[in-house]
């Protein structure tokens, strides 16, 4: 059975080429386009990794990352990064929230997909 | 008070300067012609068509200055009337050009990621598309069921016993014409017999003769005489028919063997060819596989480059989410700029340049703008691509 990624971004165009990637190679993709509508989305069901940007509207990804750990179903769920942003200090606030890993955009896929394997759940 | 002691000195001034001379000249008119009465009213008459000179001047200097302060005054007001018209006008045209500038650059980034979308889609079809050319040329090269080099084999170990069985055929001809040339051989062998009863008729026939002649001197073997002409007869008319019939077979066989003869040359040479044939015909199979095989190959090599070469144009068209950053922080400072404008027209009369703060607002874009703007271009190093925590 496919595993399922949850990919927040507020870019549609970013959600759409991170999610040919990750179909390509066989898992199931569920979107969303900033924290909060990721939240909303979750309600319950397996997500076994999740690819968050940083900048977004509403709620970013920091934000949402913090969030996600206070779920009980969710605070073991990686997150891993996906964001323009290079400063270290964001990379710090992403890792004490709780992220696994961290991409910067423009990715090459072959290097996501790795981070995806080695982080997903079983 | 200050002004009016200014007044007061500069009306002095004035009516003093002219008086000066004057009076000089009537000190002098006393002091040559001694302190009479009529150089002393003559002296203060001409002191005081001296003061009044001075105070016509004054008078007069007075009032061009007011009436050059008044058309100054008039020009300045007109001037503040102009500035104010140009800040008014000013105003309302970046109130009116902000929202519409803000909703060009809305409408382009939207539309601009509609396109990249649907770029990216159909770059993401063309992929797959690629793939699957990919996978059937590797199953062309490498899959067991179509293996080329199977089908050559396959094809060889069929036709090897039609081969086989034609060259059988070939064998069974030659036995036929081996046969035929000895049933010719036996032919040979009844044509001598054939010779041979017809000499013994020839003997017989004499012996009835003799024995007619015989039964003619001594009388009485007229019955002997008669079987033998009869038997000499009978004989005759068998070495007839069997010569006839010999020579018929032998006919015959001789054409049936000179048929099998040019058959047996006729399918040696078609074997031959046959042989020839199949092995070119395999061989022309076998290059034209290798050349399919080779161009799959090519095919597949072509097609993961081309592969190769899209995924590298998705991975560059994430420029869109950059170029979408950048114009929604236009979108906001124009908006921003809308706002303010309007905060300080509430201010009415009251407002002035300070409150506009240009600097800090140029400080706040350009922070903002450096945030999104001062990103790689590129794809970075791997090492900065990906950090695990």
């Amino acid at each position: 059975m496919a595993k399922t990624i949850m990919i927040v971004d507020d870019s549609a165009s970013m959600r759409q080429v991170v999610g040919i990637a990750l179909k390509g190679a066989g898992y199931e993709v569920i979107e969303a386009s900033d924290g909060k509508d990721a939240l909303g989305k979750l309600n319950g069901v397996k997500i076994h990794l999740i690819v968050s940007d940083i900048n977004m509207p509403v709620m970013d990804g920091i934000a949402f990352v913090k969030a996600v750990k206070q779920l009980d179903n969710y605070k073991f769920t990686p997150i891993i990064m996906l964001t323009t942003e290079m400063e270290e200090d964001k990379k710090r606030a992403a890792k004490e929230a709780g992220a696994k890993a961290w991409v910067t955009k423009p990715f090459q896929p072959p290097i996501l997909l790795a981070a995806v394997a080695k982080l997903v759940l079983p | 008070m200050r002004h009016g002691q200014n007044n007061i000195d500069t009306q002095f001034l004035y009516g003093s300067l002219p008086a000066l001379p004057v009076i000089l000249i009537g000190i002098i008119m006393v002091w040559q012609s001694g302190a009479t009465l009529y150089s002393v009213v003559i002296s203060l008459l001409l002191a005081l068509c001296g003061i009044g000179s001075g105070l016509f001047l004054w008078y007069r200097h007075v009032n061009q200055l007011t009436q050059i302060n008044s058309r100054w005054e008039q020009d300045e007001i007109g001037k503040i009337d102009t500035v104010a018209a140009y800040t008014t006008e000013l105003e309302r045209l970046l109130l009116t050009i902000s929202p519409i500038l803000s909703q060009h650059v809305m409408v382009s980034r939207e539309h601009t990621e509609q396109e990249i979308i649907s770029l990216t889609s159909r770059f993401a079809d063309m992929v797959g598309e690629l793939q699957l050319i990919v996978d059937s040329a590797d199953n062309t090269l490498d899959g067991q069921h179509y293996h080329l080099d199977n089908v050559i084999t396959t094809s060889r170990e069929l036709l090897q016993p039609v081969l086989e069985v034609l060259k059988q055929a070939h064998k069974a001809d030659h036995d036929v014409l081996g046969e035929l040339q000895k049933l010719s051989g036996h032919m040979s062998g009844l044509n001598a017999m054939s010779t041979e009863i017809h000499n013994l008729t020839g003997r017989i026939n004499r012996l009835a003769l003799s024995a007619a002649n015989e039964a003619s001197l001594a009388g009485g073997f007229e019955v002997v005489e008669n079987d033998a002409r009869k038997l000499a007869d009978d004989f005759l008319h068998i070495d007839q028919r069997l010569g006839s019939q010999v020579n018929d077979t032998i006919a015959a066989v001789t054409a049936a063997l000179k048929i099998a003869e040019n058959a047996a040359q006729v399918d040696d040479s078609t074997l031959f060819q046959a042989e020839a044939n199949i092995e070119q015909t395999l061989s022309h199979l076998s290059l034209a596989l290798a050349h399919y095989r080779d161009n799959a190959g090519t095919l597949r090599n072509n097609a993961e480059q081309i592969r190769g070469e899209i995924n590298n144009v998705l991975v560059a068209l994430q420029f869109q989410d950059r170029v979408s950053q950048i114009l929604m922080q236009v979108e906001n400072n124009l908006l921003n700029l809308q706002k303010t404008i309007e905060k300080i027209q509430e201010q009415g009369s009251n407002r002035d340049g300070n409150m506009l703060r240009v600097d800090e607002a140029v400080e706040h874009i350009e922070e903002n703008y450096k945030s999104v703007s001062s990103r790689p271009d590129h794809a970075p190093d791997s090492s900065d691509e990906l950090t695990f925590f």
